[in-house]
């Protein structure tokens, strides 16, 4: 029985070829993946019309305005997400006026009023 | 796949009742799970086989933990399982075999000046192989500190000896090309004298011309109102995010140079590790 | 891959030999003691047997490997079904995961009787139900349970707290202040106190505020940075948008991006302002229900 189990057991190894796995590890050390970002999500997603124009010039100012811009917004998400998280979530009308709210916000003068993301290296403050 | 998961269990459940009753049933379960690459379940067979185990047992499974949790991508464990393996074995080369596993799971954290350092404060003697397998962790570490001489010169050690075909298309891959460009400071001064030039420089067309494009745009907005207007109304409602833009140009430029350097020193790295491992005098490693 | 096809070969073999041989397998006679019995049933110690399991089990617990542990603790709890130390175990690695949802859903299923459960178990229902915001059930528990008079006096006020009801609370404090030697009753009464000390801000008065002077609701929510910046924006743009006017008329392309907008600043700040009111009066709420929580996640 025993023997009979350890067969069955053999047919299901993986296949081993090469330097051990340990060594077959350390080849993607150097690797630097890069990440490539998807803005479009809330234009695929959109509810109606307005937001899908809203969507659109999220996509718009994220590839080509954004991505040429100094780091320079305090908070996670950054204030045009969170712009368009909150048209997402309110409608047009008061997500654009959170959104106007939270551009008004994002200042050195945010310092201590918001809690810290240590990932993202920013004040935290999502839509709610 | 998913009969294969399925059968597993049931036959993990059979060897379960049949054979892992003492501690060295446990341990050969959990041999099965490695080699059968469920490494979290390996790990805690192994665990349960320490802590039953008598003490003489101790390295080995302290080793084999360390195993299951390197292979698991647990590599601080693994680390440390490592360290206490290789503290308290007796026997020579097992106790090399567990330091260089240490090492191992050092570089995969990416720690390359610890790894140099433990290596080369390590006094005990190594197996052939083993030395390879340490030339190889050196120049790794050094490669990962950007010191590409002293990595040049510990990967060539590691190359078969009379391998001169091998050695002949190391020292290629090492030119200066491979490693050197491009250059992130290059890059940056290129798009501070005309903006997008550097991320061309880079090879990044989309970035730069966004840039060359972006910034153009805003001149131009300046130019134009400072005439129909006055010069302060355009300095004072746009030059801001004129230099907001031609400052996160440059800057990106520089980003996107180092990002481009980082891939091509990493398909250096990958062609040099199939140099070493492929070679047929390296291939017994263990 | 023509490795995995011998593979599936073999495994079809053995398959139907395991079939096989489980049909023709002759009753055993266990009394005569061939050479066979005494190789394949030698005497070993058994890890999986309940002792061993319940040992490494309180290892995991102990050393915070709280997954392991519950599957440990499992089979200890099958093997054993008349002891209730497995399964409290099982909650509490639960309750280490900080994963309050399952430890009560584990609770709820091995402990179904509430009534007939022993004083510490009762007191880990009521934790339970308090900690995944079930606060009418956990009252009710809490008067159902035999824990001592005083203890469901200070709960019941850590309940009230938790629901937000300050003024209630500090009634219910001052009703038995000088009743009650319990500590942690002081501490909530204080908490409630010390809550009630800050007076809410009305989100309506921020936004009217901020509607009359651009700011001046933030200056009300004590967002003093918020409401210089504000003002700044809303003022920069109006100032934009009025030179453009004067210059052009409303032809202006400039003056109506400016004056866009600066409105859209304006109404962003009275609704941001109603907003702000109502973020200070949820921050000093949380500051005072983390202190109730804290209790009964790690002092009960």
């Amino acid at each position: 029985m025993t023997f009979l189990l350890s067969v069955m057991l053999w047919a299901q190894e993986v296949d081993s070829s090469g330097p051990p796995a340990y060594i077959r590890m350390t080849q993607d050390v150097m690797d630097a993946p890069v990440h490539r970002h998807d803005w479009s999500g809330p234009l695929r997603h959109a509810r109606n019309e307005a937001v899908f124009v809203f969507g659109l010039m999220y996509w718009v100012y994220k590839n080509f305005i954004s991505s040429q811009d100094i780091d320079s917004c305090v908070f996670t998400p950054s204030c045009s997400t969170y712009m368009i998280l909150a048209i997402q979530k309110h409608g047009v009308f008061i997500g654009f006026l959170e959104g106007m709210d939270r551009l008004t916000r994002c200042s050195p003068f945010a310092n201590g009023h918001y809690p810290i993301n240590p990932q993202a290296r920013k004040y935290e403050d999502p839509v709610d | 796949m998913k009969s294969g998961r399925f059968l597993s269990i049931i036959y993990s459940l059979l060897a379960l009742t049949l054979q892992a009753q003492d501690v060295a049933g446990t341990e050969r379960l959990a041999d099965t799970f490695m080699r059968r690459g469920q490494y979290e379940t390996a790990f805690k067979y192994y665990q349960r086989a320490f802590f039953f185990a008598s003490k003489d047992k101790a390295p080995e499974l302290y080793g084999k933990m360390g195993e299951s949790s390197l292979m698991a991508g647990k590599y601080d464990f693994a680390r440390q399982y490592f360290h206490k393996a290789q503290q308290i074995e007796q026997n020579d080369s097992l106790r090399a075999e567990w330091f260089l596993k240490k090492i191992t799971a050092v570089v995969l954290q990416k720690r390359f000046k610890l790894a140099l350092l433990e290596m080369l404060n390590y006094r005990g003697p190594l197996l052939p192989h083993q030395r390879v397998y340490a030339e190889y962790l050196k120049g790794l570490s050094y490669f990962g500190m950007e010191k590409f001489d002293l990595a040049h010169r510990h990967f060539e050690a590691a190359l078969p000896p009379g391998d001169t075909l091998a050695r002949q298309r190391l020292d290629r891959l090492f030119r200066r090309k491979n490693l050197m460009r491009p250059n992130p400071a290059t890059a940056k001064w290129m798009s501070m004298f005309v903006p997008g030039a550097g991320q061309i420089y880079a090879g990044d067309w989309k970035n730069g011309l966004n840039s060359f494009f972006l910034n153009g745009l805003l001149a131009y907005l300046i130019l134009r109102d400072a005439y129909t207007y006055s010069f302060w109304d355009s300095f004072a409602g746009i030059f801001p995010w004129l230099q907001r833009y031609y400052t996160g140009g440059y800057q990106r430029a520089e980003k996107i140079a180092k990002q481009r350097r980082k891939e091509k020193r990493a398909r250096v790295f990958r062609r040099t590790y199939d140099l070493i491992f492929s070679s047929s005098a390296n291939t017994q490693t263990e | 891959m023509k490795i995995r096809w011998i593979r599936r070969f073999v495994w079809l073999v053995l398959l139907a030999g395991v079939g096989a041989t489980a049909q023709e397998k002759p009753a055993a006679d266990s009394l005569s003691p061939t050479k066979d019995s005494l190789v394949s049933k030698p005497v070993k110690e058994n890890l999986f047997d309940a002792a061993h399991s319940r040992r490494f089990a309180d290892y995991l617990f102990r050393t915070g490997q709280y997954d392991y542990a519950t599957e440990e603790y499992q089979r200890v709890a099958f093997l054993q079904p008349a002891d209730a130390y497995p399964r409290i175990q099982i909650v509490k690695a639960q309750e280490g995961k900080k994963d309050y949802y399952r430890a009560l859903g584990y609770f709820e299923m091995f402990f179904p009787h509430f009534d007939t459960l022993q004083v510490p178990y009762q007191k880990e229902a009521v934790k339970l139900y308090v900690l995944n915001g079930e606060y009418a059930t956990a009252r009710k528990r809490l008067w159902a349970s035999r824990l001592d008079t005083v203890r469901k006096h200070t709960l019941d006020l850590g309940i009230t707290l938790l629901e937000k009801k300050w003024k209630d609370g500090l009634e219910q404090y001052r009703r038995r202040e000088n009743i009650l030697r319990d500590p942690v009753f002081h501490q909530f009464g204080l908490v409630a106190q010390r809550r009630l000390e800050h007076r809410n801000k009305s989100p309506l008065l921020a936004a009217g505020l901020s509607a009359v002077v651009p700011g001046l609701g933030k200056v009300y929510t004590k967002d003093y940075g918020d409401a210089f910046m504000s003002f700044l924006f809303v003022g920069l743009n109006a100032w934009q948008a009025w030179r453009g006017f004067r210059k052009q008329g409303v032809r202006s392309v400039h003056g109506w991006i400016f004056a866009g907008f600066g409105v859209s600043f304006y109404l962003g700040n009275v609704w941001g302002s109603a907003k702000a009111a109502k973020r200070y009066n949820r921050k000093l709420d949380k500051a005072a229900t983390d202190e109730v929580r804290a209790v009964f996640e790690y002092n009960l």
